[in-house]
């Protein structure tokens, strides 16, 4: 999978393929820290630090 | 697809190097699958150490830059003390100027601790109300107080008040919740806090000062930690606590780590402040701040 994705895919010679391969890393490392992480997190009970009052 | 043939071989190798075959031979489709779910695999949890990252750490930056910011906007707005604009100086020379102040209540040895109308009113308006500091949590440590235990109020570096509990102008309870390992883990250390270290609680009303009494821990159930009197719901308050509530243990939130203290003094502003808080630039402006 990866190895195609990267053979075959992204274009150019190798020091090219190997620059937009890190950047597209770096990009879907950003979105899911930025959006996709957030989202999760609204249904995970890790961040509940209070004592449940209304519960 | 080849791989460019590397320039620093002697030429025999590179001859061999070149002469490689274009593409590797075609593996099996079993083989491809099986390949196949295995990055699916790793993708998974290279994924969940990401949340894990994202979690312990992401969530600080943002959290500590606003708690930053909160505490320069809360104190831009801090009524100045008695003696006007450059009293800050001049009580250097001529000590502490305290400011009158409306007595709420008063407590068994005499001292008497004063009203906190702006505070009340801050808290109702959703702002920030007050900057807890804990000189034990280290010298920088100071958490901006907002009205509300959800995630708009506590993941944004600070604690927030249960507005269920009491306001610390009146005998009672004033419980506060922060996080233990993530949003800059503004409570993380609190299990450093000791018996008898003492807090402060800085409001544009005046300074209340508590010690710490008790610490416990409990199930996230057992709301008796916020009670009037911690551990007594019912029972009539006579005296001021403030309670502090986090997860606990580390890295989990099973149970809630509770630190009680007990109000020991109030201090108008224009009072003397502690030398533990003596180096707080914008304490020492509101407060007298003597051997500083």
């Amino acid at each position: 999978m990866y190895a195609w994705f990267f053979n075959e895919v992204l274009p150019g010679p190798l020091w090219l393929r190997i620059i937009l391969a890190l950047l597209i890393v770096a990009g879907i490392v950003f979105l899911l820290m930025e959006y996709a992480f957030p989202w999760l997190s609204e249904y995970s009970p890790l961040g509940d630090v209070t004592l449940d009052e209304e519960a | 697809m080849t791989l460019t043939t590397p320039r620093h071989l002697p030429p025999a190798e590179r001859a061999a190097w070149s002469s490689r075959p274009a593409r590797r031979p075609r593996r099996s489709w079993s083989a491809r699958i099986i390949g196949g779910i295995g990055e699916v695999l790793i993708t998974l949890g290279i994924l969940g150490l990401l949340f894990v990252v994202w979690e312990l750490w992401w969530t600080g930056i943002e959290a500590e830059s606003d708690r930053q910011d909160t505490l320069e906007e809360f104190y831009a707005q801090m009524p100045q003390p008695p003696g006007g604009e450059s009293a800050g100086e001049s009580a250097g020379d001529q000590g502490p100027q305290p400011a009158d102040f409306e007595v709420c209540y008063t407590l068994e040895d005499g001292t008497e601790i004063g009203c906190a109308p702006i505070m009340e009113q801050l808290a109702s308006t959703g702002q920030v109300m007050a900057t807890l500091y804990a000189p034990r949590l280290g010298d920088q440590w100071a958490a901006p107080v907002r009205e509300g235990v959800a995630a708009e109020q506590i993941d944004r570096g600070g604690v927030g008040r249960y507005p269920s509990t009491q306001m610390p102008d009146q005998p009672g309870n004033f419980a506060v919740a922060g996080h233990r390992n993530t949003y800059a883990s503004m409570l993380g250390r609190q299990d450093e806090l000791q018996i008898g270290d003492r807090l402060y609680l800085v409001s544009p009303d005046g300074m209340y000062t508590y010690e710490v009494a008790q610490r416990q821990v409990v199930a996230p159930s057992q709301t008796e930690v916020l009670a009037p009197v911690p551990g007594q719901p019912g029972v009539d308050p006579e005296t001021g606590m403030l309670t502090l509530t986090t997860c606990h243990p580390m890295y989990s939130n099973a149970e809630r780590l509770i630190h009680h203290a007990q109000i020991v003094d109030f201090t108008p502003l224009g009072g003397e402040v502690p030398d533990e808080l003596a180096h707080h630039e914008p304490i020492r402006e509101m407060f007298y701040a003597g051997g500083a």
